[in-house]
């Protein structure tokens, strides 16, 4: 399997970088690293596409003693999403960091490691190493520029993050000692959800990762924790650790536990859209609008997925990363220059508010219609109603940013224009439909994933 | 067809306040009241202003004070108190 | 965990990481264990007594791993020793709402 080599390219590039001297050359070559690791997970998720689910025995340890890396269509779907949003990151801040040029690089190609590993592995003690991987590198990115509000922003998420991660270990050390096995697959065939402890500890790891993805009642560090980081840090936080993280929970609810249906996930979906929704029309900051705003769309992905709408609850997860990086980035211009601003990063802007609201023909606008009518079809006419109103709300407090800037003279940014073809390239819509119905397919199989992996 | 007519009632709606936040010219001679000028607030921030007190939302913007403890503190007991009614339900 | 200086929350930090490595090792317990070594001569015994190996790996790992979040968690400290000139936690609310 080639997506297997893309986790050691990217350590090694990231610790070779340290020993050049020349900018340019620790430019290129994390650029070169992270694009030549989309080209493999690129080409892997395609030959996954077309022939099932792919395993690579590290060291040859047959799974389920040893560790094994998986590549099933969702971990595909999302590792070449997190890897093309990483690479926009890159060539964003190429022209951004101009001292400390090698510490932002080894960090940023650390975490980006760490999240690709998440993905991929299919062993939760794996999981919870490069958890912890990709945490550590964006405590360092986040408090990168040496403020006040960045050092602040970098504790407090030091403290939340790392609570979160120990209660996840807590939660893998007791279902250790329930189940006696490490493997993602051998857990399906081992574990009993009408038992209570089972079914506790489960509880235990999956709120784990809910503070540290900042749903209802834990979402009051996240706009503190983004309003205080640089802008394509806060894009990357936003989009990737974001998707990787939806990912883990995801993988939690539909293959381990095989819960498709849960109401209380549903109930605090719809509590996270609505609060931070109304909590986004007061701020007066506009990365704190960002913030709410980007906790809204969490609301809508997670209603999605625990009302059994798969295929909606993807489409908008890839529509919500790609769009929430060009936000943070094109506020990244635009607050570069506070007097003249671009004017392809306010179209830019435009484009990816205009599409998060609903307007047609864009493509957030088609998930999220498609989330409307799926959840008409079930029968939840209130959750429906409710996905309608804050629709309006979203369109008010993104158009509060709106009147904060004026116009002013042109300059071009390359990441900005591909994100844009990209948003523009996702409203095709019966193309995604295709692919995220076969997503769907193959999430929703959680023996076949246990057979594929355990194969003598 | 009882989605589309809601997604259309939807579009209109967002239409509809999408126009109306639009700011108007304001007039060159601002107007009198006891002798000195009247200041006028910008109709979109009276517009916000109306609508968050409405919805009584300053007390929910008090939840999250800048203070690490409190954060914590919040976390903590929702964590037990979702822990307790996931496991009895 | 809910005190006012930074420093007692990393403190409280690292003593929880290492509450939960010592879960980990107690979960590997089988009664009347010896250490998992195996030699061969004493293989048969390896097989029905010895203690779990496979927690004290993970511990490993965890161990490496909470030393480094402590170590980056103290050099934060300090930075924000020398920005804010003081250890507070309430000074420390500078983004709210």
């Amino acid at each position: 399997m080639l997506a297997a080599y893309a986790i050691p390219i990217l350590i090694c590039t990231a610790f070779i970088i340290p020993i050049f001297k020349n900018q340019k050359i620790i430019k290129t070559l994390a650029i070169l690293a992270i694009f030549i690791s989309l080209c493999l997970v690129f080409l892997s998720s395609v030959d996954v596409f077309y022939s099932g689910i792919k395993t690579f025995a590290v060291s040859g340890w047959k799974p389920p003693f040893g560790i094994v890396l998986v590549l099933d269509s969702f971990s595909s779907t999302i590792a070449s999403l997190i890897l093309f949003l990483t690479l926009m990151i890159a060539i964003f801040s190429h022209k951004l960091v101009k001292e400390r040029v090698k510490e932002f690089y080894t960090l940023l190609l650390l975490a980006i490691a760490g999240s690709l590993g998440i993905v991929i592995t299919g062993d939760i003690f794996n999981m919870f190493v490069f958890i912890e991987i990709m945490s550590i590198a964006i405590y360092g990115l986040i408090s990168f520029s040496l403020k006040k509000e960045g050092l602040e922003a970098a504790f407090k998420y030091l403290i939340i993050g790392s609570l979160s991660s120990y209660l996840m270990l807590i939660a893998l050390a007791l279902l250790y000692s329930q189940v006696g096995t490490l493997n993602i697959a051998d857990i399906i065939n081992k574990i009993n959800l009408n038992d209570n402890t089972h079914k506790t500890i489960l509880f235990i790891f999956l709120l784990s990762f809910c503070i540290k993805i900042g749903m209802f009642p834990f979402y009051v560090w996240k706009p503190d924790v983004i309003s205080g980081s640089l802008e394509p840090i806060a894009a990357f936080f936003v989009g990737v650790t974001n998707a990787t993280i939806i990912y883990v929970i995801i993988r939690t609810l539909y293959t381990i536990m095989g819960i498709y249906y849960s109401p209380w996930l549903s109930i605090l979906a719809v509590l996270t859209m609505i609060i931070a929704a109304f909590l986004a029309l007061l701020q007066q900051d506009i990365k704190r609008i960002l913030a709410y705003g980007s906790i809204s769309q969490l609301g809508y992905i997670f209603l999605a997925f625990s009302t059994g709408l798969t295929f909606q609850g993807v489409y908008h997860l890839v529509n919500n990363a790609i769009i929430e990086v060009l936000l943070f980035l094109s506020i990244g211009t635009m607050l570069m220059h506070k007097n003249k601003i671009e004017k392809i990063s306010m179209y830019a802007f435009l484009l990816g508010v205009l599409s998060l609201i609903g307007i047609p023909p864009l493509s957030a606008f088609f998930s999220k219609f498609f989330i409307l009518t799926g959840l008409l079809e079930n029968g939840m006419f209130l959750y429906a109603i409710v996905a309608g109103l804050i629709s309006i709300i979203t369109l008010l407090y993104y158009m509060k940013i709106y009147f904060m800037f004026k116009q002013g003279e042109k300059k071009i940014y390359w990441p900005i224009i591909i994100l844009i073809m990209a948003v523009l390239l996702l409203s095709f819509f019966p193309v995604w439909l295709q692919i995220f119905k076969s997503v769907e397919i193959n999430l929703l199989d959680r023996y076949g994933y246990m057979i594929e992996v355990l194969k003598p | 067809m009882i989605q589309l007519i809601a997604y259309l009632i939807i579009i209109v709606l967002t239409i509809i306040f999408f126009l109306s936040i639009v700011p108007r010219k304001t007039k060159k001679s601002p107007p009198y009241t006891c002798g000195e000028p009247m200041k006028f607030e910008k109709p979109e921030t009276v517009f916000y202003k109306t609508l968050s007190n409405i919805l009584g939302l300053k007390k929910l913007q008090k939840l999250s004070t800048g203070n690490l403890n409190d954060y914590l503190l919040m976390i903590f007991i929702c964590f037990m108190l979702l822990l307790i009614i996931l496991v009895i339900i | 965990m809910f005190k006012e200086n930074i420093i007692k929350k990393v403190i409280a930090l690292s003593i929880l990481a290492n509450g939960i490595n010592v879960l980990i090792i107690i979960i590997g317990y089988r009664s009347g264990g010896i250490p998992p070594i195996a030699t061969p001569t004493n293989l048969n015994e390896f097989f029905t007594t010895a203690v779990d190996p496979l927690p004290q790996a993970l511990v490993l790992t965890s161990i490496v791993i909470a030393v480094s979040v402590t170590a980056f968690a103290l050099m934060l400290c300090y930075r924000i020793f020398k920005k804010f000139k003081t250890l507070d936690i309430k000074k420390l609310s500078t983004l709210k709402g």
